[in-house]
């Protein structure tokens, strides 16, 4: 029996610049942290040589080429196991149908490899698991997305991903002092906009547009080591603005990145004294992030008071293997 | 006698500015890590550093959290393997004294766990049997080390090297990073 615990990330700017088509041409940057909110993948060995999968639904199939879920059936094939085994799957955010903008697929794909290779006796860093989870999730299973989830969240803490045109992926930790981390943790705010979403729907739109809007791209990408000169001052006012010039650019990358509901949420925040915020991950719904100063919560909590607040803390570690028997 | 006195304080502090900021920072993200996930960190020593090993126990397991109460329930589980006479004696007296640490870690090692190994001459057979061992478990290693770093060095993760070539700034300098990760978690948590 194995239990693996991957962390889900937010990510503050540079999003969208981790797209192939992007970063070939310049190269892709995004400042992202793990949080304190976990994907868990429990493996076991079944004795009767059939696979159960416990997801958001159930799947329990003779072999391999059966399996309904597109990422689970693509790492078993990764990893090269046929059958006899159990899978199941836990997050602290669950989601019913589809994401929220946590990075939650890829921490679940990550999270899922290294339980796998783990069942196999097998040892693999985060930069493998991470390259592995790209592999499995855009190539084999084709989804419309970037590669920052599967890199942030396998690694885990705060960095800055960059995504070198050669292809080559650098991870380079930001370390901060306790006062910086501290304060720009309470700065922040995240709420439950109430809405899931399609990511891919939206993202296959982006991915479409990158030839057009290439310009906003590289601007969101140069956004982040401005973005982190702010934070290692622990400018937090500065670093919030900067997170609405980059919600602003990101709206434009694709018409369903915001809608009506969603302006009218960030609209009352910023009314209610917010330097700024993002809907994180594809958008179109999912959670919005919100920077402000701290005398201004209690408004922002109260104009938002129709929306879940949920609290959060950064985290250090990446993917971990936390049970083993 | 004030030169004297002076030329020790000057030549510590200089060696100690020499680390590798990013190398202390380092350590604290993997001890943090090992915190979150809730694994055990094991530290390990001889002489001098045994005693620095058990001060940090110490430090992680309780100055961080001392001052505050009840008010955080999870802390840290820094366990010393320096300190128990009748299991080191054990393993040293029955297969040898370069196993005293390695078949400790045996005992209780998991993957989510962390090893911190000090060494200033980074060649302590039994401290580098205890790297090799925890590398094998796949936990992270945090090296304290001196002089040239030995063979200890390239076993760890997190490099935390002050490169005198004496015991006394060696450990004094070791001591002083304990507690400057001490204070961080002590301001953080």
């Amino acid at each position: 029996m194995i239990i693996t615990q991957t962390p889900l990330r937010i990510s503050f700017v540079g999003g969208g610049t981790d797209f192939e088509n992007f970063y070939r041409r310049y190269p892709g940057r995004v400042l992202s942290t793990s949080i304190d909110k976990y994907f868990y993948v429990g493996l076991n060995s079944r004795f009767d040589g059939w696979i159960k999968l416990n997801y958001t639904q159930t799947e329990t199939v003779e072999h391999r080429g059966q399996i309904q879920h597109p990422l689970i059936k693509g790492a078993l094939e990764e990893v090269g196991i046929e059958k006899g085994i159990d899978i199941v799957s836990l997050a602290d955010l669950p989601a019913q149908k589809t994401g929220l903008g946590l990075g939650a697929s890829s921490s679940f794909t990550v999270g899922l490899l290294n339980g796998l290779y783990a069942f196999l006796g097998e040892h693999k860093s985060p930069e493998f698991l991470a390259e592995k989870a790209c592999q499995i999730e855009i190539q084999k299973a084709g989804s419309p997305i970037g590669k920052q989830d599967q890199y942030a969240t396998a690694f885990g803490g705060l960095n800055i991903i960059t995504f070198n045109c050669g292809g080559k992926i650098n991870v380079e930790p930001i370390y901060l002092s306790p006062q910086i981390k501290e304060g720009f943790q309470k700065h922040l705010l995240l709420f439950f906009t109430g809405k899931e979403r399609s990511a891919s729907s939206i993202l296959s739109k982006q991915k479409q547009n990158i030839d057009k809007k290439f310009e906003f791209l590289k601007q969101m990408s140069n956004l982040v080591p401005i973005f982190k000169e702010a934070l290692e001052k622990g400018d937090f006012q500065k670093m919030g603005e900067l997170l609405h010039q980059n919600w602003l650019m990101k709206k434009e990358l694709a018409s369903n990145i915001a809608n009506p509901q969603i302006d009218e949420m960030y609209q009352s925040v910023l009314r209610a004294g917010a330097w700024g915020g993002k809907i994180l991950g594809a958008g179109g719904g999912g959670f919005l992030l919100v920077m402000a100063p701290l005398k201004n919560h209690p408004n922002i909590k109260g104009a938002l008071k129709d929306h879940q607040l949920i609290p959060f803390r950064f985290s250090e570690s990446g993917s971990k293997i936390v049970f083993k028997s | 006698m004030k030169e004297y006195i002076e030329n020790f304080l000057t030549e510590l502090n200089t060696e100690i500015k020499k680390v590798a900021w990013q190398e202390i920072a380092l350590a604290i993200k993997i001890l943090y890590a090992t915190y979150e996930h809730d694994g055990k960190i094991f530290l390990i020593g001889n002489g001098g550093s045994a005693a620095i090993a058990s001060h940090f126990v110490n430090d992680l397991n309780k100055t961080v959290f001392g001052q505050k109460g009840e008010k955080n329930v999870k802390r840290f589980q820094a366990i010393s393997l320096v300190d128990n006479v009748s299991a080191l004696t054990a393993w040293a007296n029955d297969v040898g004294f370069e196993a005293v640490f390695s078949e400790q870690l045996k005992n209780f090692a998991q993957e989510k766990d962390a090893l911190v190994a000090i060494s200033s001459s980074g060649n302590s057979p039994n401290i580098i049997k205890a790297a090799e061992t925890a590398r094998s478990l796949n936990l992270p290693v945090i090296g304290l080390v001196g002089f040239d770093g030995g063979k200890l060095l390239p076993l760890t993760d997190a490099k935390i090297h002050i490169s005198s070539s004496k015991y006394a700034i060696v450990e004094s300098g070791h001591d002083a990073i304990c507690h400057l990760i001490t204070t961080y978690f002590e301001e953080l948590l």
